[in-house]
């Protein structure tokens, strides 16, 4: 058989490589209906997954008479193979479950690392020498209020909005920058957090000098290229 | 994030506790892999799929025979769906002469997510490309190694080479396939 190892038996690893490559490079999505019939299949064949081979149940038959003999020893072992699987059983549960925790935390994390740099852009512009603030101010029964600050020089932008309610399931706020009477521009999306705040980046402005006004309105989720929904806070940029 | 390896024997040790759903994750993660190597080895969507079935058979079976100790669960599973492939291939020529039609996949291919097939189908065809940038003696002996389970010694006297020619072959062949792998680990 060793004539049959494709590069002999001192390269085991060399094999498994080669063909790991083999299977990768033609690697194919198989039908679907195979996934069923595979689980089916498994599922039919019985939970006890780990059955001897049947030269083994030859070996066992045989054995079964010493058996007889040794069983007080037998049922120890036995005893104790079954504790040794119980507890790899439970360190391999263990380790998955720990796997999908560490995942759970790297998603944390990531969201934490994105909010942090929204705050970081927002302190960036609060900190700017040239920022123009506009007031909102609730339009409609709304009763929201807030700014949007917006540096001059870069056209880098930020919206700080209280008592804001979250939006609607399907809907977010959309920021807008108007110039004059030209159509508002889509400025940003945001949302409140739980504490009935918002405290977002915009996206940067082009232009930032011909703005003369922001307003905020309630859009689909994803925002709209121009406003849909009604218009609940609007303010005049001011130096 | 665990290795790959990792990961899939600890799905080998929950699977040989009797867990169907470790067998689910398995699948997930090895399908493609073992249908693409049987589909090569049998060249028959049919035989591949039963071929497939059954190594997935042998590991809900027989999960608790992986000793961490001998090598990656990967490989392990990968030899197991090439020997498989292979009986299976040989008691079908054995039983039959007759050249079956080769039939087309009925259902089409089971649906992945976009990311993930992007990223395999990448990977997979830098490995074709490395495959196909093997010299043709080298390619032709890897592959009747690989996927018709022959000898040396029978693919020499196929080839009509000499036995230490064609053990060279596949060698080189495997050192470059490993370097190539090797590169694809250190890029991600």
């Amino acid at each position: 058989m060793a004539d049959r190892t494709p590069i002999g038996v001192d390269d085991i690893e060399l094999d498994d490589l080669a063909l790991e490559a083999l299977a990768t490079a033609y690697a194919t999505a198989p039908p679907a209906a195979l996934r069923e019939r595979v689980l089916a299949a498994a599922h039919v064949a019985g939970a006890q997954p780990a059955r001897p081979p049947t030269r083994w149940r030859l070996v066992g038959a045989v054995a079964a008479g010493v058996a007889l003999v040794a069983g007080g020893l037998l049922a120890r072992a036995t005893r104790l193979a079954e504790l040794r699987g119980e507890e790899l059983a439970g360190l391999a549960r263990t380790n998955a479950e720990l796997l999908a925790r560490l995942d759970a935390q790297e998603r944390t994390l990531a969201g934490l690392r994105e909010a942090v740099a929204a705050q970081a852009t927002v302190l960036r512009v609060l900190g700017g020498p040239h920022v123009q603030t506009a007031a909102l101010a609730p339009q409609g029964g709304f009763r929201a209020r807030g700014r949007v600050l917006l540096d001059a020089t870069t056209g880098d932008a930020a919206v700080v909005i209280s008592d804001l309610d979250p939006a609607a399931a399907g809907k977010t706020y959309e920021l807008w920058a108007i110039r004059g009477d030209r159509p508002p521009e889509p400025a940003g999306l945001f949302g409140a957090s739980p504490d009935r705040v918002a405290t977002a980046p915009a996206r940067r402005i082009e232009r930032p000098a011909e703005v003369t006004a922001f307003a905020v309105s309630i859009e689909p989720a994803g925002g709209s290229a121009k406003p849909t929904g009604p218009i609940v806070l609007m303010g005049p940029l001011t130096g | 994030v665990a290795p790959a390896d990792d990961i899939e024997a600890v799905l080998l040790r929950r699977i040989a506790t009797g867990d169907e759903h470790a067998l689910q994750l398995l699948y997930d993660r090895l399908a493609a892999m073992a249908y693409g190597l049987a589909l090569r080895i049998a060249r028959d969507a049919d035989a591949a799929q039963d071929a497939v079935q059954e190594a997935f058979l042998r590991v809900w079976r027989r999960a608790d025979r992986y000793e961490p100790a001998r090598g990656g669960a990967r490989p392990w599973f990968l030899r197991l769906v090439r020997n498989v492939s292979i009986d299976l291939l040989r008691h079908r020529q054995s039983r039959e002469r007759v050249e079956q039609a080769g039939g087309g996949d009925p259902v089409g291919p089971a649906p992945e997510a976009p990311d993930e097939a992007a990223a395999r189908a990448e990977r997979a065809a830098r490995l074709r490309a490395a495959l196909e940038g093997l010299p043709q003696e080298q390619r032709r002996a890897l592959e009747i190694a690989y996927f018709e389970g022959l000898s040396h010694s029978e693919i020499a006297a196929r080839e009509g080479a000499p036995l230490g020619t064609v053990k060279t072959r596949i060698r080189d062949g495997v050192l470059r396939l490993r370097a190539r792998l090797v590169d694809e680990a250190s890029n991600g």
